[in-house]
């Protein structure tokens, strides 16, 4: 609907401006050939929404302002939107659909690390950089068969290691694994798995849920059977917050701390009160306010809250970042090369150097294709209302 | 095998989830039942009556005010379902019924993503917490809705058993035709129970909201997690179908406890499989005898 929606208005305008109906199909064509052309394909519904509809209004966002400001060398900006509805089915056919009808010279999205791993051989068929705003480690390795895959959103490596970090300053040898049986939480579990033994922690217990979970009880009571210190939780939507809800009705001694699948705000305002106090691994863009002066990301961050706030009504979360640090460099790539899809792609290669975003400091290379380092995330503590930074990150 | 000791949570945890289904899966029984048609879109009752009452609460209602008002809308959606049913021509078989319901329940889901969003929404209605049982920890909510469903098999055995309209909704699933022949009209009967577990699937939605969550992307799961409680107890009782709901959450529990979590959901259809190949007329129903349906 939301697509066609689009088209619709997208028509209607040009009608308007032109005023001959009956021209309207060839004008139409006309118009959308001296556009520049991006495509997003993001999860805006199903149980991955929660991702897509912050990051869809972030590069609704971006594309405005730069429309605003005049477009790219005379040229407006024109968004082609497909929802890939949080199923691997749906990525395929909305990245399918951006390629061959929308010709877009790159695109950004799935929302999830599955979706993205469906896509893969698809864009990279096609030959069209794809912007992938998520987690996953295999998303962009081998980076030999990933010419055209790029990873700006924060590591599940990353994240894992943020939090063996918090797990040695809190003295913690033994932890749980509890994990989304998807490609999300199974990322989660498998670098948990490989970076622990580095840190000097055990992993004693390891238990996963399916995507759609409604009682995580059983789960968290072989956990703490096993005596873990904590319990290291990879998982999103609903069953992410219904784990903390049960583990407080449990009374679970154990703490939970969790990957960034929970810096988001949907899970804060469903999980309640049963999240304070536990340790949550986020972005720089929720607690900006907090950073000190000297943090990279404190003006960029400042900047698109603002703006993002003015616009939606609401303060965006990290996955709005990653997705406004996405569109800003494709933007910025046709900026600088003449928007072809090769030189888009060669461009995010070769010139993305200690690039300041909203996220952090990314840097692309012809042997790293994902951006970011440790320093792109921050661990949070859960409050009453939402959260802080954890005191020794100040 | 130090975790045996937490079997009594695997238990409790089946215990809760296993009334919600059941409650949902009594609805498909009751219609099927009057009808002969499993009706796909029981699980969309379940997200209306429980986003509803979410709407309700955060607009300033009492809770236990909402949540008579979100079960009577759903009582309006299972009028309204009923109505489309009967628009279909004369003779239409139970097949075309059964297809749109399908079709009906991915509009709906698709009208509750429109007014709800895409997020889960809570609310709270009774207090949050938990007790005790042998080591298990028993949440209020779970208490609340075991009690709640213990109330309304009590609720539908006085109706189906102590009233004239129950008798006569009995007598329209033994035969229609018959039914007719004393003056029991069979449509008003399949629309009374099109009410009826309408007004289930909202009060489970209602009763599982608080402690679970609820999205718009919740109704298939649950409906068919009910549809298979109804399976595992008989299609043809109701009360069955609850048996069968808390005889499968206590099932799912234990698997996931004693075997494996990877395989939550999966547990459920290889309830659904088994039930269908070594006893097709459910746990709790008489084997009809030959020549009759």
């Amino acid at each position: 609907m939301l697509d066609r929606n689009q088209e619709r208005r997208r028509v209607l305008k040009v009608l308007g401006a032109t005023g001959l109906a009956t021209l309207a199909p060839a004008v139409a064509r006309a118009k959308d050939a001296e556009a520049w052309r991006i495509g997003a394909a993001l999860d805006v519904t199903g149980g991955a929404s929660f991702l897509g509809v912050p990051e869809h209004n972030a590069i609704v966002l971006a594309v405005e302002q730069v429309n605003a400001a005049g477009g790219i060398k005379g040229r407006k900006v024109d968004l082609a939107f497909e929802d890939s509805k949080s199923t691997e089915t749906d990525s395929v056919l909305a990245v399918r659909k951006l390629i061959s009808q929308d010709k877009v010279s790159a695109i950004i999205g799935p929302s999830r690390t599955g979706g993205v791993m469906a896509v893969l051989p698809i864009a990279t068929e096609a030959e069209v950089p794809l912007l992938a705003p998520v987690s996953g480690v295999n998303v962009v390795e081998p980076v030999a068969q990933r010419k055209w895959i790029f990873r700006p959103g924060q590591g599940g490596d990353l994240s894992v290691g943020k939090v063996l970090d918090y797990a040695r300053r809190a003295g913690w040898k033994k932890l749980g694994i509890l994990y989304s049986a998807d490609a999300y939480g199974e990322d989660g579990r498998d670098n948990m798995r490989k970076l622990a033994p580095d840190f000097g922690v055990t992993i004693a217990r390891v238990e996963s849920f399916p995507p759609a979970s409604t009682d995580l009880k059983p789960q968290l009571a072989k956990l703490s059977a096993a005596g873990v210190d904590a319990i290291f939780m990879h998982g999103y939507g609903a069953p992410s917050a219904i784990v903390y809800r049960n583990a407080r009705e449990m009374g679970l001694k154990a703490p939970i701390i969790s990957g960034h699948g929970q810096a988001n705000n949907a899970f804060r305002n469903a999980v309640g009160p049963a999240v304070v106090g536990q340790p949550i691994v986020g972005a720089p863009v929720l607690v900006w306010n907090e950073l000190p002066d000297s943090h990279p990301q404190k003006q960029p961050a400042a900047k698109f809250v603002e703006a993002y706030t003015a616009r939606f009504g609401a303060a965006p979360d990290m996955f709005a970042g990653v997705a406004y640090d996405s569109a800003q460099m494709v933007l910025q790539a046709i900026r600088e090369t003449d928007g072809e899809r090769a030189q888009i792609r060669d461009w995010l290669e070769n010139k993305v150097r200690n690039y300041v975003g909203v996220t952090g400091v990314f840097n692309f290379s012809p042997t790293d294709h994902a951006g970011l380092t440790r320093d792109a995330l921050v661990m949070m503590i859960a409050t009453e209302g939402g959260w802080r930074l954890a005191d020794y990150e100040k | 095998m130090e975790w045996l000791v937490a079997v009594p949570q695997f238990l409790a945890g089946g215990l809760a989830i296993g009334a919600v289904y059941g409650l949902i899966g009594a609805g498909f029984s009751l219609i099927y039942n009057t009808s002969r048609v499993i009706n796909f879109a029981q699980g969309q009752f379940v997200v209306y009556g429980g986003l509803s009452a979410v709407s309700l609460v955060a607009n300033g209602i009492h809770p236990l005010l909402a949540l008579p008002i979100a079960v009577l809308a759903c009582i309006v959606l299972g009028g309204a379902l009923q109505a489309v049913l009967a628009t279909a021509r004369r003779g239409s078989d139970e097949l075309t019924f059964i297809l749109v319901t399908i079709g009906i329940a991915i509009a709906w889901q698709g009208l509750a993503h429109q007014i709800w969003g895409s997020g889960y929404h809570t609310f709270s209605l009774y207090p949050e917490g938990a007790a005790f049982v042998l080591g298990a920890s028993v949440s209020y909510g779970t208490m609340v809705t075991l009690g709640v469903t213990l109330l309304v098999c009590l609720v539908l055995w006085l109706f189906l058993y102590r009233t004239l309209v129950g008798k006569a909704m009995r007598a329209c699933a033994n035969d229609p035709r018959v039914a007719l022949t004393v003056g029991i009209r069979p449509r008003t009967m399949v629309l009374g129970a099109y009410l009826a577990s309408a007004s289930l699937g909202g009060l489970a939605g209602v009763l599982v909201t608080p402690s679970l969550m609820m999205s718009a992307e919740f109704g298939v799961l649950l409906g068919i997690k009910g549809f298979t409680a109804a399976v595992v107890g008989g299609l043809a009782n109701p009360f069955g179908a609850i048996v069968g709901g808390i005889l499968l959450g206590l099932f799912e529990g234990l698997c996931v406890g004693l075997i494996s979590s990877d395989l939550q959901d999966a547990y459920a259809f290889i309830a659904l499989l088994a039930v269908l190949l070594l006893r097709p007329q459910g746990l709790f129903a008489r084997k009809l005898p030959a020549g009759v349906r």
